[in-house]
């Protein structure tokens, strides 16, 4: 329709009834409802139960969905940022904890939680040393107790945590290095008439290559198994195995050491802690983690080194 | 967007709530639809004082008939309102048929608008709707009801075919054909102007 009748016909909205009339009407109405007076069924019941199902209509359109999924996303963003650096004499420290607790339960993976739990305990400890170089609190014994008790806790989450991620690292790596040695299956189908056979490598982890090998002497004795000249053996997968298997031997010494490392840099900061130097044992403390932040970018790098030795 | 779907659930409940035959949410939905009903009504019978005892003998039917029968929880109660509204013009020409005028009271002099408002600021608006009105007035009955209930009430496709008891897709349909008379309405009248004008 033309864009100015259209107008037009907007302009018939203000045809109103008078408004003196109106509010007779209403009167005469409510006269009349009352001269004709049912029983009214909105109870207080039926009225909460009428709201409700009305509600429920009126927040199942699209509309109100994606509404209130801006709505909180929005609004959880804009939460959890004041209650973020709470320290733990706040009142908001509680929520802090809360949130982190939740953080550290979405987190699936095994290395990954222990990891987070980890800098999460160590960021707890490093809040309440900075909370101690502060002498108004220094004073409050009471205080001071109760954030010593608290301190050691933490302490040993880190440390708890740090040997959890060292063992994982461990038991990978070793699993790691058996996958490998059962990840290749080398069978020989042979048959004692024909002198050439047909090798095939298979390697669950890439392409099965399949070869004709006309050099390979085989045994009639030897049941589908073919002894293989060793400039054959140098095909394909075998030779993978061997460096995976040897760089995988060193691997849990390093981890070894770097849990050595954690433990003893963190009994450290217990004894300067006790020894009241708790400047120093927050220089500590960030030195840890430092090594926790550090062991992540490890980790990152480790992944895309795999996925560019994949691709 | 929020307003909108809050506007929604308080009409909804207020349906609801006078479904079942609450006096408050009667009185409220009454103050929610009344101009809509009494633009509806005053456009089919033209005449200002009739319009609006129709409009308040419709309330009146309307709260008769929850009463009295128990209406089904997915009826429309806007919906129910028009319909009552229609069924009154239709019993208001047949008690009158002989004295009744088709056009709306423009011409005259009288204003049909809200008595209490500033006169001198609708002045400008008043003869826009005057004109359209008298374009509007000169089209078939079903296709002026169809323009009235979609592009001045705003009423949506079902409330429209609860209303006319005729099917959504017809409802379209004959929008379409009244929009396209309406624009060939305004084209006469426009040319109409400009010959009047040649010759002053």
């Amino acid at each position: 329709m033309n864009k100015e009748i259209k107008k037009q016909l907007n302009t018939l909205k203000d045809i109103t009834i008078d408004s003196s009339f109106k509010k007779q009407n209403e009167e005469a109405l409510l006269s009349y409802m009352s001269s004709n007076e049912v029983k009214s069924e909105t109870t207080r019941f039926n009225f909460f139960v009428l709201w409700l199902r009305d509600f429920s209509k009126a927040i199942s359109q699209p509309a109100f969905s994606v509404l209130a999924f801006v709505l909180i996303l929005v609004t959880g963003t804009v939460l959890i940022q004041p209650f973020k650096s709470a320290m733990p004499n706040d009142a908001l420290y509680i929520a802090r904890v809360i949130s982190e607790k939740a953080q550290i339960n979405i987190t699936f993976n095994n290395e990954s939680r222990s990891k987070l739990a980890a800098k999460i305990a160590n960021d707890h400890a490093k809040d309440i040393a900075t909370m101690l170089t502060d002498p108004e609190i220094k004073n409050d014994q009471v205080a001071v107790a109760k954030l010593n008790e608290s301190f050691k806790k933490e302490i040993n989450t880190v440390k708890e945590n740090l040997t959890k991620i060292n063992r994982t690292t461990n038991t990978t790596t070793g699993q790691e290095a058996t996958s490998t040695d059962e990840d290749v299956t080398f069978f020989v189908v042979g048959t004692e008439k024909e002198d050439n056979g047909l090798e095939v490598y298979a390697n669950e982890n890439q392409n099965s290559d399949i070869q004709e090998n006309n050099g390979v002497n085989l045994s009639p004795d030897a049941e589908g198994v073919a002894e293989i000249p060793e400039e054959n053996t140098q095909a394909t997968s075998t030779g993978d195995i061997t460096e995976t298997a040897t760089s995988t031997e060193t691997l849990p010494n390093d981890s070894d050491k770097d849990g050595d490392s954690h433990e003893e840099a963190l009994d450290e900061v217990q004894n300067l802690f006790d020894q009241f130097k708790y400047e120093e044992a927050l220089e500590g403390l960030n030195k840890i983690d430092e090594l926790i932040s550090q062991g992540e970018k490890e980790e990152e790098v480790r992944i895309e080194e795999d996925i560019e030795s994949a691709s | 967007m929020a307003k909108r779907i809050a506007n929604k659930f308080k009409e909804d409940n207020l349906n609801s709530r006078a479904r079942k035959q609450d006096q408050d949410a009667f009185i409220k939905l009454y103050n929610l639809y009344v101009d809509d009903i009494y633009r509806f009504i005053y456009f089919k019978v033209g005449q200002k004082e009739e319009a609006q005892d129709i409009t308040s003998s419709v309330f009146m039917k309307a709260w008769d008939y929850i009463t009295s029968t128990k209406i089904k929880e997915e009826k429309n109660l806007k919906a129910l309102f028009y319909k009552i509204a229609r069924n009154s013009v239709v019993d208001y020409y047949r008690q009158n048929k002989n004295q009744i005028s088709l056009e709306v009271e423009t011409e005259k002099g009288r204003i049909v608008v809200d008595e209490s408002v500033d006169v001198d600021s609708e002045v400008s608006s008043k003869i826009e709707w005057e004109r359209v009105s008298v374009l509007l007035n000169n089209l078939k009955p079903e296709y002026k009801e169809v323009i009235l209930l979609r592009h001045v009430n705003e009423l949506s496709w079902e409330e429209i075919s609860q209303i006319t008891g005729k099917k959504m897709g017809a409802m379209r349909v004959l929008l379409h054909r009244a929009s396209k008379a309406l624009e060939k309405e305004n084209d006469k009248d426009l040319d109409k102007k400009n010959k009047v004008d040649k010759k002053v």
